[in-house]
């Protein structure tokens, strides 16, 4: 009996080591996650992205300013390649003063210089017209937005709006269009900016990352340490004698 | 049934106000700059952050800036800024009224955090009256916090900061 137990606590043991060192390894980081920053670190890896199902959306609205291609992928907002902000439902147009690329979406205006960066997000708090349809520009190119309201124009600065006179002549630029245009790199980056370390963490943690299996293994799990500890303190224990 | 009910009605109004103070927007920052300037409000300028600008807000906000200008009103020696500074997850409106590089008033405006919001009241806010920046770029008089509330405290602590700064920038500008 002594014999054939310890056999089993041998084997019990090698049979569940990898696991305890994944959740050592796993429960160290998560006690240090905010030294470890794991909850603003987000994965990148591919398969680790593929594992958990998570793909950029198939959509995409983009519109060209400038030079430049404004793009909505899922609620991202890009301007080339370069990440501006998040999250927006919607693109409304963009346009160009001469001086700054003015970009209309969700229910803010964020400003640009022709470099890409950002200078200014404007929301209705600073006077922003709501409800923006079209974006466009007057003949000394000052930016206009077109809303339920009506028509409205910005000063030079955009730092204010004003109603547009009628005779202003004003031209609607193109409203954003579903892009067919390869994107692989910007999907790629979009996925990289959803599942944080602190998740995958807790997954591993809690078995979770196997699916609804998981939790179930790491219960077995818990139920072999605790016969590996019983049957290590009966077998030390009659050492003892 | 009637204890159940009674439980219902206790949770209900429990729940209700931290419903409410979930995203509050306590007045509109052009309420705000409104109030301020008695209806009249000048037109906003925008100040430019230069390199050494954004090097003196990062130092005070422990993050750079994410625009490159700030949008203030200005009547002669008062100054308005709205400006917003991330409590624990999101931001936090703050209105700041600057009178002669001594804070006039600060006020919460939207609060969209789920703690902290204990820092929109009078008692905290009242505290910032009259201060002014030192030479180290801190504020001249202690803050007093909030107990669950350090970081909208902190928060707000920046604000103040960072207003004062951006001022003296005005301040120094229109004496040139």
């Amino acid at each position: 009996m002594h014999k054939h137990l310890w056999t089993w606590h041998r084997r019990l043991g090698a049979l569940i080591a990898v696991i305890v060192i994944f959740l050592c390894i796993s429960g160290i980081a998560l006690n240090h996650t905010e030294g470890f920053k794991l909850d603003q670190r987000h994965v990148q890896t591919g398969w680790l992205l593929d594992w958990y199902g998570i793909d950029a959306p198939s959509e995409a609205w983009s519109v060209q300013v400038n030079g430049t291609r404004i793009l909505l992928l899922g609620d991202h907002l890009y301007a080339d390649d370069k990440l501006i902000a998040a999250p927006y439902s919607a693109l409304h147009g963009a346009g160009w003063n001469g001086q700054m690329i003015a970009i209309a979406a969700g229910a803010e205006m964020l400003l640009l210089t022709p470099e890409l960066t950002l200078v200014e997000r404007m929301t209705v708090s600073d006077g922003l017209p709501a409800d923006i349809q079209a974006v466009g520009s007057d003949s000394v190119n000052r930016i206009a937005v077109l809303t339920p309201e009506g028509q409205w124009i910005a000063d030079r600065q955009l730092l204010g709006w004003e109603p547009a006179n009628e005779s202003t002549e004003i031209q609607w630029l193109p409203n954003p269009v579903q892009t067919t245009e390869q994107i692989d790199g910007i999907r790629e980056h979009y996925r990289g900016r959803i599942l944080n370390w602190e998740r995958v963490f807790l997954d591993i943690h809690s078995g979770r990352i196997l699916g609804s299996a998981g939790p179930i293994l790491m219960d077995l799990v818990a139920l072999m340490l605790l016969g590996l500890a019983a049957s290590g303190l009966w077998l030390w224990s009659r050492r003892l004698r | 049934m009637k204890q159940i009910l009674k439980q219902l009605v206790i949770l209900l109004t429990c729940a209700l106000p931290m419903a409410l103070v979930h995203g509050a927007v306590y007045q509109e920052p052009s309420e705000f700059v409104n109030e301020t300037f008695h209806g009249k409000p000048p037109s906003p300028n925008a100040l430019w952050l230069t390199p050494e600008l954004r090097e003196q807000m990062e130092h005070i906000l422990g993050h750079a800036p994410s625009g490159m200008r700030v949008r203030y009103w200005q009547d002669q020696e008062r100054t308005t800024w709205i400006l917003d500074e991330i409590g624990k997850e999101l931001p936090i409106t703050t209105g700041i009224v600057i009178d002669h590089n001594g804070i006039e008033r600060v006020r919460v405006l939207i609060f969209r955090e789920s703690r902290g919001w204990e820092v929109r009241h009078d008692f905290f806010t009242d505290q910032f009256r009259g201060a002014r920046m030192n030479n180290k770029g801190d504020l001249d008089r202690n803050i007093d916090g909030i107990s669950g509330a350090t970081l909208s405290v902190r928060a707000v602590e920046k604000l103040a900061r960072v207003a004062l700064l951006l001022n003296s920038k005005i301040t120094e500008s229109t004496k040139k």
